[in-house]
């Protein structure tokens, strides 16, 4: 056991040494670094010359202070890997950038997953995977995701800029690349994919997209798994039926318009381009993805442990937290993340002291809006998907405490502590009341139905008058608070559609509603003003309003949607005004709800109710089970509300969770 | 007729009547539906799409007439051959190592 340690740990040294001297192997050559100043020519002149460690060395201070930012260039030979390309100032902030690319970026991210898998694997016994099945899907794979570099030119044009994809021998080269990272990736998780799948919360420190690419490593993984599965067993080929059909009804839909769309934070999760190879290619992305998750957590069910998972949590959510804190303070730090992490956006750079003190300055609060100054996302791409992180670790880790009365140790206090923290500065307001109810709700349970509901009712006003009093009311102009009219809100969406659209040019979604609310019909004014009035005050009035001053469907589209992870139509082709937000980023719908919407139509909503519905029933046969059930509930309120959904930690969660419901798996 | 102009941009079209664009500024190239789109490289690594024969023929003549290997100093065929013969080694590491231990 021991040798197996020692062994362990010195390739894990060996590992770490071939990373480190990738940043910085040109310490053995003769050029000497000059000091970093206000004269940049040097850097302009002599690109790709020193390596991002060795420069850093020699300049100390880019390491820590603020206004040097390390820009990750993504798109450089790869010659210049992990080298200065460029040195630019704009105003007292230098930007250096650092060369990158796509293709070793792919190399070295499936080694280092591969080897965190190899070290999981404990007792490091391998099992034979390697049979001609483990080969079909290798091949299978590599093929379909060559294919994805095909469907989506436009944007790897730019990516896989000394690469011409209009020659097909490229593609055989790009084919060989993901030969290989898939065959290692898979060889290492299939030998340990029993253990990992206590170690799952730690998806959301790794994010996996790979840099460079439209593609997250994971796919890799769960793509060739299901795979493997179909090849095993012949009766899950029947799936792709369905899938074809559903395909052929999509892609006969489809115009040579070719909507292009950046995805900009939901990169990995998202397809670029509107055309028939790019849905073919991303339909199939992601049912297999998501067959695959399935069926790897059906196999793993009995080597589920909670007192383990539970450690996993907290230990991913307080690593989470510090990471942010590092990576926003340590410039090389958080570019190096942003690519061998996987991150969909590098980490904010604003949690410094200053940050901590706007969250207890009431004076700074009243003028940012209550909480506004204070919130980050911190390592993740969106608070509310870090908000929702912490909440569940929160919700997991105390009906874990409650019911199975797990062992604790001191940490575990002070991690739960940076968690709570996490969750605050996160400013994920349903994913506090919520926490604060489930954790409760074992309580309420105990008590009379009546004690129970005061209870809940005094708990309500008391987070309304601490917390978010300003949402639900508005101050008149006689000076006195007033509670918004329920003609207001009811009619918020439409309200804000209609702001946000160009006269004679409106949504087929805006002409229906308009001429429903003029004709008074009375059903259509009662649907939209509950989903109106809910999402006033939730905060989603404008964000929602805009959804449908840009959504056109054509009929097809509205039963079976335009194809899963495809935004590039209702993002193109109705354009409206208020196209992006302040920051400049294109602003998503913030609701899963609405993106399942888009993606397969009213089916796929109605799928999902059902699904819902089943898993509800299922869960009720196993009082016991709230340990499963309630993150699972708590996750499906959240993403009405929220995108989280894109990341791919997000929906392995839930799927988890759904499954674990599902299969009536009894702690 | 330019060899380089051929290596690129195919065989002169049998019409083809040479226009001298650099005197005419306000000149705009036509994208022709019948030429397949090229991609040119110049000697920075920079790329451009051309969309007709004779925008074609003006950028290969005006200096965007290399080839990626010659440009780049790293092929990345020859990469993508070390990874396969990296993965055979593993592979055939790993079937030597099965066939030990069932042995034993």
């Amino acid at each position: 056991m021991n040798s197996i340690k020692y062994s362990k740990s010195l390739k894990s040294l060996i590992l770490l040494t071939l990373f480190v001297l990738i940043f910085s192997y040109t310490f053995f050559d003769n050029q000497k670094v000059v000091e970093l100043t206000d004269e940049l020519g040097y850097y302009q002149i002599n690109t790709c010359k020193y390596s991002l460690f060795e420069f850093q060395s020699n300049n100390l201070k880019t390491t820590f202070q603020d206004h040097y930012i390390i820009n990750v260039y993504n798109y450089s030979d790869i010659s210049c890997y992990g080298k200065i390309s460029a040195i630019d100032r704009v105003k007292d902030t230098f930007y250096i950038s650092v060369g990158f690319n796509p293709f070793v970026n792919l190399v070295l991210t499936s080694l280092l997953l591969s080897f965190i898998f190899y070290i999981s694997n404990k007792e490091k016994k391998e099992k034979s995977v390697l049979n001609f099945k483990f080969f079909i899907s290798l091949f299978l794979t590599s093929g379909l995701f060559t294919y994805g570099i095909f469907s989506e030119t436009r944007f790897y044009e730019k990516k896989l800029r000394y690469l011409d994809l209009t020659l097909s021998s490229t593609y055989i080269t790009i084919f060989l690349f993901f030969l290989f990272s898939i065959y290692f990736i898979n060889f290492y998780f299939l030998n340990s994919s029993e253990k990992l799948i206590n170690y799952f919360p730690y998806l959301y420190l790794f994010l996996g997209v790979i840099n460079g690419f439209n593609i997250n490593i994971f796919y890799l993984i769960f793509i060739f798994y299901w795979i493997q599965e179909m090849l095993k067993n012949s009766k899950l080929l029947k799936y792709n039926i369905i899938l074809f059909i559903w395909i052929l009804i999509w892609i006969s839909e489809i115009e040579s318009n070719n909507f292009y769309l950046d995805p900009d934070k939901i990169v990995g999760s998202s397809s670029t381009v509107y055309n028939k190879h790019s849905t073919i290619f991303w339909s199939i992305l992601f049912f297999y993805t998501l067959l695959g998750i399935i069926s790897y957590i059906k196999n793993n069910l009995g080597a589920i442990n909670l007192p383990f998972l539970n450690k996993s949590f907290l230990n991913a959510g307080t690593t989470l937290f510090l990471l942010g804190l590092i990576t926003s303070k340590f410039s090389t730090l958080n570019a190096l993340s942003f690519v061998l992490l996987g991150q969909n956006k590098t980490t904010t750079r604003d949690m410094d002291l200053n940050f901590f003190y706007s969250c207890f300055n009431t004076d700074l609060m009243q003028t940012a809006g209550r909480f506004e100054g204070c919130t980050t996302r911190g390592f993740s791409p969106s608070a509310e998907h870090i908000g929702e992180f912490y909440g569940i670790i929160l919700i997991f880790y105390f009906l874990n405490f409650y019911y199975k009365k797990i062992e604790r140790n001191i940490f575990d206090y002070s991690k739960l502590l940076l968690v709570f923290i996490g969750l605050v500065i996160s400013n994920n307001k349903a994913a506090i009341y919520l926490v604060a109810l489930f954790c409760l709700y074992p309580f309420l349970k105990k008590l009379q139905r009546k004690k129970a509901i005061l209870f809940l009712l005094i708990l309500i006003i008391c987070f309304l008058s601490i917390v978010g009093i300003d949402n639900y009311l508005h101050y008149s102009e006689f000076g006195e608070y007033k509670i918004f009219n329920i003609k207001f809100s009811s009619s918020k969406i439409l309200l804000e559609g209609k702001i946000n659209s160009f006269e004679e040019a409106e949504s087929k979604s805006i002409e229906y509603l308009s001429s429903a609310y003029n004709n008074n019909n009375y059903f259509i004014k009662f649907v939209l003003g509950l989903i109106s009035t809910f999402a006033f005050y939730i905060n989603r009035g404008n964000l929602w309003g805009m959804f449908i001053a840009r959504y056109n469907p054509s009929p097809v589209d509205l039963v079976f949607g335009t194809g899963p992870y495809n935004l590039s139509k209702v993002y193109n082709e109705v354009k409206i005004l208020g196209q992006s937000d302040f920051r400049g980023d294109f602003l998503l719908t913030h609701s899963s709800l609405i993106q399942i919407l888009i993606y397969f139509g009213f089916i796929g909503l109605l799928v999902l109710f059902y699904e819902f519905y089943k898993t509800l029933k299922k869960r009720n046969k196993f009082k016991n089970n709230l340990i499963m059930f309630l993150p699972f509930l708590f996750l499906v309120i959240n993403l009405i509300k929220s995108d989280s959904i894109f990341y791919l930690s997000t929906l392995f969660t839930l799927l988890f969770f759904y499954t674990v419901n599902k299969s009536s798996y009894k702690i | 007729m330019n060899k380089d102009v051929i290596q690129f941009c195919g065989e002169y079209p049998k019409d083809f009547v040479s226009i001298d664009i650099a005197s005419s500024p306000d000149f705009v190239f036509e994208p022709d539906g019948s030429f397949s789109s090229v991609k040119l490289h110049d000697i920075d690594g920079n790329t451009v799409f051309v969309n007709s024969f004779i925008e074609c023929e003006h950028y290969v003549v005006g200096g965007w007439n290399y080839n990626y290997s010659e440009i780049s100093n790293f092929s990345y065929t020859e990469l993508s051959v070390i990874l396969i013969v990296a993965m055979s080694i593993h592979f055939l590491f790993n079937r030597y190592k099965k066939q030990k231990t069932y042995k034993i």
